[in-house]
């Protein structure tokens, strides 16, 4: 069951109606149950175990760590809790990887024991808890039905955001109260990002998908687009996922964490990676690069861009056991630690030339940005490395394709649709004050209007394709 | 004390707007739908016409598109000697319609050949998809939706808005294929137009195949044998005709699937493996045999179907 399956229309209202009527030291119950069986749909019951193992390891050594006082004794447990955490999180993902070397060819019907789906999220949510607890930051949980829940709560499990224990427990333990402009302001997230999902993703996902799924077809204008179509499909779907994630939570009386604001606006890797899967960047940097940074600071300036290309390179397999995931983490890395280097200088650079607060020198950076993330996005996305070599070599040679149609092949108005999506988002984010104007209309006097329109839009210009399964609902 | 009326107010507006999007999306469905008699889907009612009129002693074939590409009637009718009817049109109508549709036609002494694709015992595809919402249309007759599950229907019905997405009033436009047309088919409901046509590339097969096995499918087609053989009608069941490269990559579950369909105690008159064909035998996808293809697929049904029914001899005599 994903968001977009006419399966979760039924689910989410009968889980909303049991909460809503249920007495608020069961809630946390009716939640629970829900999350799991939401979970449960995917068939898949090793993901289960090892949800349930993770719940209970952490848990277990959660309690430990509050009780110990010995700083060794401390710290055993939470290399083992991490541990195992991170045992289970690989063995699960290289699951298929295993399969493959063995030769054994795993009949079909048994494919979904090769699912990993929500594991990467609710281990490293075990994770950052375990650390959190082992930093003094958290106080341990003493409750295990909370602890299983702050992990399982079925609208952030599949795809984030990876929320912090001290942000999502007291949530959870607070007494529900009706607020029908949350219920409102969810619903309207939630159907906003079926938008971004279905209609504008899921769209650019036919240009993409052809392009990426037939290289050799194609040779310079339509590879730069298929490449953009997917830089773009990979935000709108994520994006569009984790506002249906946080208008569900709100239904509940929960907050989640914004993980998007604007990323391709960033204006160097390092503003990107402040805007794109801000929960992601956030536990990564906290857990990996600072521990990492601290440990090599004696190397000065080698020691912090080394924790940045290993940091990333980390986050990249955090993806997939694959090169493409691996090379594209190594992309951000090097671009992040270079960037250590060349900064000061690029600095200088502005002032002498007296650009540093021209808005030329932004949309300049804007751009160079976008397409230095696109440029890595094409080793993530390519069915392979000769696929991703033979894109990024032929981008500016010929334009074979682009006669036989690629931008036309879904039609004229597919199309328009998609340009017209792509300069409201653009307007939207470089004019705030426009989307302080949509807000309004869709608060007004005349907002059920608007969101019958929104809806109709959906139904009439989405892409309802069961194959359309949201990109990092993968990984 | 819980305080209701917000709750239900919200509640009654939120109905309120679903309900009338509803209505408003299947007005535009119905508004924009245009009965093109040159549809490829259309030959379903020279099929249905022609099963009606077609008299008994005759041989019937069920099956979706693999059978409409990669049947020669013309050759079956010469060594059995009796009328052929080829029903196949497309596998997405589900095999519950494929069936349900020629079993009021059938009578003692027909022969009916199913030959149900892998697709069809696995998920829902079993009940149709959203092409039998075009056979609705097109027959009239709603009650072939009636036991599609719902969250099929919804989807079919969703993935319907193409229709309203694209309308133009310039329609019909021009045809987009030679082949997918209703006029592509001969007297015997096979596919003839891409006989002399270059093969294409292929088209990769996207869909991901649904891993659980409908149960419900294999006794429906359990049923529906031990139903004709107490009226007298020999029912054999063979394999679709698939490209190699596609074998390959689903060997696994097509082995699973045809184990599943003998415990069932269905019996198959052929194996999997005698309708897989080079990929270049296949016209445009990994199910539609070119001529030479059909040819081949033609002559090992024959075959299949002679040493099932055990009494050739009887066949082409009359």
């Amino acid at each position: 069951m994903t968001f977009t399956s006419f399966s979760y229309f039924l689910f989410l209202p009968l889980v909303y109606i049991i909460f809503y009527f249920a007495k608020d030291r069961y809630r946390w119950v009716v939640l629970l149950f829900a999350s799991y069986a939401f979970y449960a749909t995917f068939k898949a019951p090793q993901l289960i175990l090892a949800l349930m193992l993770i719940t209970a390891v952490s848990y277990a050594c959660g309690i430990r760590l509050g009780q110990a006082i010995d700083e060794k004794q401390r710290k055993h447990i939470f290399w083992f809790g991490t541990t195992i955490c991170v045992l289970l999180l690989i063995g699960i993902k290289l699951l298929p990887k295993v399969t493959t070397l063995l030769g054994s060819n795993i009949p079909s019907v048994y494919t979904n024991l090769l699912l990993s789906i929500g594991i990467s999220y609710f281990s490293f949510q075990a994770i950052s808890y375990l650390a959190d607890v082992y930093l003094e930051i958290q106080e341990p949980e003493p409750h295990l039905g909370y602890h299983a829940l702050a992990l399982a709560f079925f609208p952030k499990l599949l795809q984030g955001p990876i929320e912090r224990a001290g942000d999502l427990l007291p949530q959870l333990k607070k007494p529900y109260e009706f607020d029908y402009d949350a219920m409102r302001s969810g619903m309207l997230l939630f159907t906003w990002g079926l938008f971004k999902k279905v209609v504008i993703a899921d769209r650019l996902a036919l240009y993409a998908d052809q392009v990426f799924n037939h290289v050799h077809d194609y040779t310079g204008l339509p590879l730069i687009i298929g490449t953009y179509a997917y830089a773009l499909q990979i935000y709108f779907d994520f994006a569009g996922y984790t506002d249906m994630a946080r208008g569900t939570a709100r239904l509940f009386g929960i907050n989640l964490t914004e993980n998007f604001n604007s990323p391709y606006l960033a204006t160097s890797i390092a503003d990107f990676w402040r805007r794109w899967h801000i929960s992601f960047s956030r536990w990564i940097l906290d857990y990996i690069f600072k521990p990492l940074q601290m440990s090599w600071r004696g190397w000065g300036q080698v020691g912090t861009a080394l924790a940045l290309i290993c940091t990333f390179l980390i986050s990249g397999l955090w993806h997939g056991i694959s090169l493409g995931f691996a090379i594209w983490g190594l992309m951000h890395g090097i671009y992040l630690a270079t960037s250590t280097y060349y900064r000061p200088y690029q600095k200088k650079l502005y002032k002498w030339l007296g650009v540093e607060k021209s808005n030329w020198l932004k949309w300049w950076q804007v751009f160079v940005t976008f397409n230095l993330v696109s440029f890595a996005w094409v080793f993530f996305r390519a069915n392979g490395l000769r696929d991703a070599w033979y894109i990024t070599s032929n981008w500016f040679y010929g334009a074979k394709g682009l006669k036989s149609g690629l931008l036309l092949s879904q039609g004229k108005r597919s199309l328009l649709l998609i340009l017209a999506c792509i300069a409201l988002s653009v307007l939207i984010a470089i004019r705030p004050q426009l989307l302080i104007g949509l807000k309004s209309i869709f608060n007004g006097k005349y907002r059920w209007l608007f969101y019958y329109f929104l809806v109709m839009l959906i139904l009439v210009c989405g892409i309802f394709n069961v194959t359309a399964e949201f990109i990092y609902g993968k990984f | 004390m819980v305080n209701f009326s917000k709750p239900i107010i919200l509640l009654l507006k939120l109905v309120t707007i679903i309900i009338i999007a509803a209505s408003t999306y299947i007005f535009l469905l119905k508004v924009c739908y245009r009965f093109d008699k040159g549809n490829y889907n259309a030959a379903i009612l020279d099929k249905l016409q022609l099963l009606k009129s077609t008299t008994s002693p005759k041989i019937v074939f069920v099956g979706g598109s693999n059978l409409a590409f990669g049947l020669d009637s013309s050759t079956i009718k010469q060594a059995f000697g009796l009328p052929v009817v080829n029903m196949g049109l497309q596998a997405g109508l589900g095999l519950k319609y494929m069936l349900d549709q020629v079993k009021p036609y059938l009578k003692r002494g027909d022969v009916v050949v199913v030959v149900p694709e892998y697709h069809h015992f696995t998920g829902n595809i079993f009940y149709g998809e959203d092409v039998l919402i075009d056979i609705a249309e097109i027959t009239h007759d709603w009650s072939i939706l009636v036991n599609m599950p719902i969250s099929s229907l919804v989807d079919s019905v969703l993935v319907r808005n193409r229709r309203i997405f694209n309308y133009s009033l310039n329609y019909p436009s021009q045809p987009t294929s030679t082949v997918y047309m209703r006029n592509s088919f001969n007297s015997y409901g096979d596919v003839i137009a891409h006989l002399k046509l270059p093969n294409k590339k292929l088209s990769s097969d996207s869909k991901p195949i649904d891993t659980n096995i409908n149960q419900a499918a294999v006794r429906y087609l359990a049923n529906f044998i031990a139903t004709n053989s107490e009226h007298g009608v020999t029912t054999l069941v063979l394999y679709p005709c698939i490209a190699r490269s596609y074998y390959i990559r689903r060997s696994s579950l097509i082995a699973i699937l045809s184990k599943a369909i003998s415990n069932s105690g269905i019996i198959i008159s052929s194996s999997p493996q005698n309708f897989i064909y080079d990929d270049n035998m296949f016209f445009d996808t990994h199910y539609h045999l070119n001529a030479h293809g059909r040819k081949l697929r033609t002559e090992e049904i024959i075959h299949k179907m002679s040493s099932a029914m055990n009494n050739t001899a009887h066949f082409v005599n009359n």
